[in-house]
C-alpha cells in the first residue's frame, strides 16, 4: 500500500452470536445467526453471556452496553492491554463511535427526574449519561492516557471511528488505537428502523486493535491485515444519482489512496441490512465500480447473521473482512496480497469505504 | 499526506448569549458583559431558580435556509457556521463541495427534541405521534445539518467529547487539512441546555445559583449556556489560492484521557493534561517558553480551577505567574461542546484586536489560585501565541496552540 502501513493486530466483539470475535467470525461463516428466541422475531440482541470482569470492580455503576463493549474488549484484548506499560499507555489512543449508546441512560435519567422528581436522580450516574461515557470508560478501565475521541455521526460512526484511527496512527500521533462502534437496541432505534422498513434490529460490539508496525513489533503482536485508506464523505442521498456518484467516488478514492487497484478487491462487506432501499443502491454502486469484475468478487453481507447493530456493523464488517483475508491468504499462494472492501451508508447522507489487505506474510 | 502543511484560520462565526457576530461578541467580551439570566424547565431542579446563557431566537433565525426542521442546536450550529463561511468569503454553493467538509463538537446535541419526542413516545404508549419523530430519538447529527444547509460534501463528522469537543473539532479538522483529505473545514461547536444536563449539574453542585466565577476563592461551579461557534479552517495553499485574509494559525493541538473515572481524578492528578501539552507543543514545534497568553477552561467549578491552575503552573514553570489567563466562561456561561469554540473565537479575536478579555466576577484571590487571571477588565496588549485548554466531564482532554499569523 502507499500510506505508512497501519496494521490489524486483534479484533473484539460481542454480538447476539456471542462474546469473542473469534464466536462472530464462526456463526458468520456457516452463515446461521443466533438470535434471543426470547425478544422480538428477527431482533439479533446480545447473547446473554455471563459478563465476568475485572475491569467492572472499577465501574461498578455501569449500564448493559459499556458492560458489552469492556467485556468484549476484556474477552479479546485484555491481556495484551493489561500488560501494557505506564509509558506505553500514555501512547494508546481510544476511537469508538456509536449512534445511540448514551440513549438508554439519558432517557432512564430524564424519566426518573420527570416522573419521581429530581432528588431521585442519582448524581453520580450523571456521567453515565453522556455520549462519551463508555469511550472513556474504555481508558479508564486501561488507564489509557492517549486520545479519547468519542463519535456520534449515526450509522458510520463505527467506521469513522477506524478510519479516524487509522489516521493517527499515520500522522504519529498515537502507536496503538482500539478503535470500533457499539450501539444496543432501544425502542428510538427500534421505531426507526420500523419507519425506514430495513431489516432486523441488532445489536453489538466491534473493535479493531490497530498499531503502528513498530509498535505492532515492540508488542509482539502478529500483523492479521493492513488498514488502508478510509474515505468518508456527504451528499450520498439513496435515491439521487448524485449521491451514487458520490458513493462511487469514495470507493474508488479509498482504494486508490491504499496504493491499490480495483482489481485487488477479492470481496465487499457492504452496509446492506435489508432494507429495499440501501440494498438496490448498493448493489447498483457495486455494479457501477467493478463493472464485469463483480462476479469475482466474493459479496459477504453480515447483517443477515447478527441484525442492523447501527454504529458496530461497520466495524463488525471489517473484523469479517479480516478473517476472510486471513482464511484467504491461507489457502492462496504466499505472495499473494488480497485485499476487502468495506462500506457504511448512514441515514444522513454519508458514507465511508475502507480497504484492507491481507498482512505481508 | 503534507504534515507540515500549515493551518490557518479565515472564518469566525459566533452565536452566543452576550451576543452573534464577532464584531457583537468581542465588543462584549472587551466591556466584560455577562450573558446570564434566568431560565425555566417544566419540571423542577435541586434549585429554586437557576440562571443560565441563552440566546434569543431572533438573533439567529434570520441566518437558517428555509423549510427544514432541524433541533435548536443543529439551528444553532448551521447559523455559526454561515457566519464563518461568510466571514471566510466562501460563497455556497460553493463549485467544489467535496474539498470542504465538517466536524462539529458538542455534549448532547438536539437533547431539547430528544426530551420533548421521548415525552410524546411514552405519552402515546409508544406509538411516534409524528412522521419525524423518530428523526429526533437519538442525539441529533449536527454535523449533517451543516453539511446539507450549504451543500458542502467533504468528510462530515459529529464529535461529543463533551465540554472539549470543541477544540477536539478544530484538532480532528487541522488532522484532515494536513493529511489532504480537504482544503477547507468547518470546526463547529454547539449545544443547548436540556434538562438531564439541569438535572446533572445542580446534583451534582456543579452549576452555581447566580454567577460564574472562575478562580475566585467563593466560586460556587459553573453556570449552563447555549450557543454555537465556528471556524473555518484550511490548508495555507487553500487560503492564499482564494486570496483569503488570514486571521490566524492553528499552530498545535493535542488530545488525551484523564483515564481516571468521573469521580476519581484527584486535583493533584494532572497526567492526561500533561500529556495533551506535550503533543500541542510537539505538534506546534515550540517551547513552553513562547506561550504568553492561556486562554482558560475555567469553568468556576472548586476542583476543575484549582486543577487547571496546577496544570499551568507544571507545564509553564515559574513563568505561570507572569502569563495572563483568560476565563471568558465568566461572561458567557458553560456552553459546553460550543465552549472551546468560543474560547477559540476569543484567542482569534485576541491575535487580531490586541485585546485579553477578562474573567469577571473575580473578588476575591484564592491562595490555590494564583496566577495573573486578568480580573474584570480587559487588557490591551501584543499577544503572539495562546494556548487554549479544554477539558471534559469524563476526562477528555483537547487543547489547541494559537499564533498571530504575522508572529
Amino acid at each position: 500500500m502507499g500510506l505508512t502501513p497501519v496494521f490489524v493486530t486483534g479484533a473484539a466483539a460481542a454480538t447476539c452470536c456471542g462474546l469473542g470475535a473469534q464466536a462472530f467470525w464462526n456463526h458468520l461463516a456457516c452463515s446461521r445467526h443466533a438470535g434471543n428466541p426470547a425478544s422480538a422475531p428477527g431482533v439479533r440482541r446480545f447473547a446473554a453471556t455471563p459478563l465476568h470482569l475485572e475491569n467492572r470492580r472499577r465501574l461498578p455503576e455501569t449500564d448493559r452496553l459499556t458492560a458489552y463493549l469492556l467485556a468484549a474488549l476484556d474477552y479479546d484484548l485484555g491481556a495484551f492491554l493489561s500488560e501494557l506499560s505506564d509509558p506505553e499507555r500514555e501512547r494508546v489512543g481510544v476511537a469508538l463511535g456509536s449512534a445511540y449508546g448514551h440513549l438508554s441512560k439519558y432517557l432512564g435519567y430524564f424519566e426518573i427526574g420527570t416522573e419521581q422528581g429530581y432528588q431521585l436522580v442519582n448524581p453520580r450516574q450523571f456521567p453515565t449519561t453522556l455520549p462519551n461515557w463508555s469511550s472513556v470508560s474504555v481508558s479508564d478501565a486501561y488507564s489509557l492516557w492517549g486520545s479519547n475521541t468519542p463519535i456520534a455521526s449515526g450509522l458510520i460512526a463505527g467506521l469513522e471511528a477506524v478510519g479516524y484511527a487509522a489516521e493517527a496512527i499515520r500522522n504519529g500521533e498515537e502507536e496503538t488505537m482500539i478503535a470500533g462502534g457499539y450501539d444496543e437496541i432501544n425502542p428510538c432505534n427500534l421505531r426507526v428502523l420500523e419507519t425506514a422498513t430495513t431489516g432486523s434490529p441488532g445489536e453489538g460490539v466491534g473493535v479493531l486493535l490497530l498499531q503502528s508496525g513498530d509498535a505492532a513489533t515492540a508488542s509482539e503482536r502478529e500483523p492479521l491485515a493492513t488498514c488502508g485508506a478510509t474515505v468518508i464523505c456527504h451528499g450520498v442521498w439513496w435515491d439521487t444519482p448524485h449521491g451514487a456518484r458520490r458513493a462511487a467516488e469514495a470507493v474508488r478514492g479509498a482504494v486508490a489512496a491504499s496504493g491499490l487497484e480495483l482489481t485487488e478487491i477479492v470481496a465487499v462487506f457492504p452496509s446492506t441490512n435489508g432494507g429495499p432501499g440501501v440494498d438496490d443502491f448498493e448493489a447498483q454502486l457495486l455494479r457501477d465500480v467493478f463493472d464485469t469484475r463483480l462476479s469475482a468478487v466474493d459479496i459477504v453481507p453480515i447483517k443477515p447473521v447478527i441484525g442492523e447493530c447501527f454504529s458496530a456493523s461497520g466495524p463488525l464488517q471489517c473484523i469479517a473482512a479480516v478473517e476472510y483475508l486471513t482464511q484467504v491468504a491461507l489457502s492462496g499462494p504466499p505472495d499473494d496480497t488480497p485485499a476487502a472492501l468495506v462500506s457504511s451508508m448512514g441515514y444522513d447522507g454519508t458514507f465511508a469505504a475502507t480497504v484492507f489487505s491481507g498482512s505481508p506474510g | 499526506m503534507n504534515t507540515t502543511e500549515r493551518i490557518v484560520v479565515t472564518g469566525l462565526g459566533v452565536v452566543s448569549a452576550v451576543g452573534t457576530g464577532v464584531d457583537a461578541f468581542q465588543r462584549a467580551l472587551a466591556a466584560g458583559r455577562s450573558g446570564i439570566g434566568p431560565i425555566q424547565f417544566p419540571w423542577p431542579t435541586a434549585y429554586a431558580s437557576l440562571r443560565a446563557g441563552q440566546v434569543a431566537d431572533e438573533d439567529f433565525a434570520p441566518l437558517l435556509p428555509a423549510g427544514t426542521e432541524m433541533g435548536r442546536a443543529s439551528r444553532l450550529a448551521v447559523a455559526s457556521t454561515r457566519l464563518a463561511l461568510d466571514h471566510a468569503g466562501i460563497a455556497w454553493p460553493t463549485p467544489r463541495p467535496d474539498r470542504i467538509g465538517v466536524i462539529v463538537g458538542t455534549a448532547l446535541g438536539d437533547a431539547s427534541e430528544l426530551e420533548a419526542e421521548w415525552q410524546r413516545f411514552r405519552e402515546s404508549d409508544g406509538a411516534a405521534p409524528r412522521p419525524q419523530g423518530p428523526m429526533w430519538m437519538r442525539l441529533g447529527n449536527l454535523a449533517e445539518r451543516v453539511s446539507t444547509a450549504f451543500g458542502l460534501e467533504g468528510p462530515s463528522h459529529l464529535l461529543t467529547s463533551t465540554c472539549a469537543a470543541g477544540n477536539h473539532a478544530i484538532a480532528w479538522s487541522a488532522a484532515i487539512l494536513q493529511a489532504g483529505t480537504a482544503d477547507v473545514m468547518v470546526a463547529a461547536g454547539a449545544d443547548t441546555i436540556g434538562y438531564v444536563d439541569i438535572l446533572g449539574f445542580t446534583r451534582l453542585l456543579l452549576q452555581a445559583p447566580q454567577r460564574c466565577q472562575p478562580f475566585d476563592r467563593h466560586r460556587k461551579g459553573t453556570i449552563l449556556s447555549e450557543g454555537a461557534a465556528a471556524l473555518v479552517l484550511e490548508t495555507l495553499s487553500s487560503a492564499r489560492r482564494r486570496g483569503a485574509p488570514i486571521l490566524a494559525e492553528v499552530l498545535g493541538y493535542g488530545t488525551s484521557c484523564d483515564a481516571a473515572g468521573p469521580f476519581a481524578s484527584s486535583v493533584t492528578d494532572t497526567r492526561g493534561m500533561r500529556v495533551a501539552f506535550e503533543r500541542a507543543l510537539r505538534k506546534a514545534r515550540i517551547s513552553p517558553d513562547v506561550i504568553d497568553h492561556v486562554s482558560a477552561h475555567g469553568s468556576g467549578t472548586r476542583l476543575n480551577d484549582q486543577k487547571e491552575t496546577l496544570f499551568l503552573k507544571q507545564v509553564l514553570g515559574d513563568r505561570a505567574y507572569h502569563v495572563p489567563v483568560s476565563a471568558i466562561k465568566a461572561m458567557l456561561g458553560h456552553a459546553q461542546g460550543a465552549a472551546a469554540l468560543f474560547e477559540a473565537v476569543a484567542c482569534v479575536l485576541t491575535l487580531t484586536r490586541r485585546v485579553m478579555y477578562p474573567t469577571i466576577n473575580y473578588e476575591t484571590p484564592d491562595p490555590q489560585c494564583d496566577l495573573d487571571y486578568i480580573p474584570n477588565e480587559a487588557r490591551e496588549g501584543d499577544v503572539a501565541t495562546i494556548l487554549s485548554n479544554a477539558f471534559g466531564v469524563g476526562g477528555n482532554n483537547a487543547l489547541v496552540i494559537f499564533r498571530r499569523w504575522d508572529a
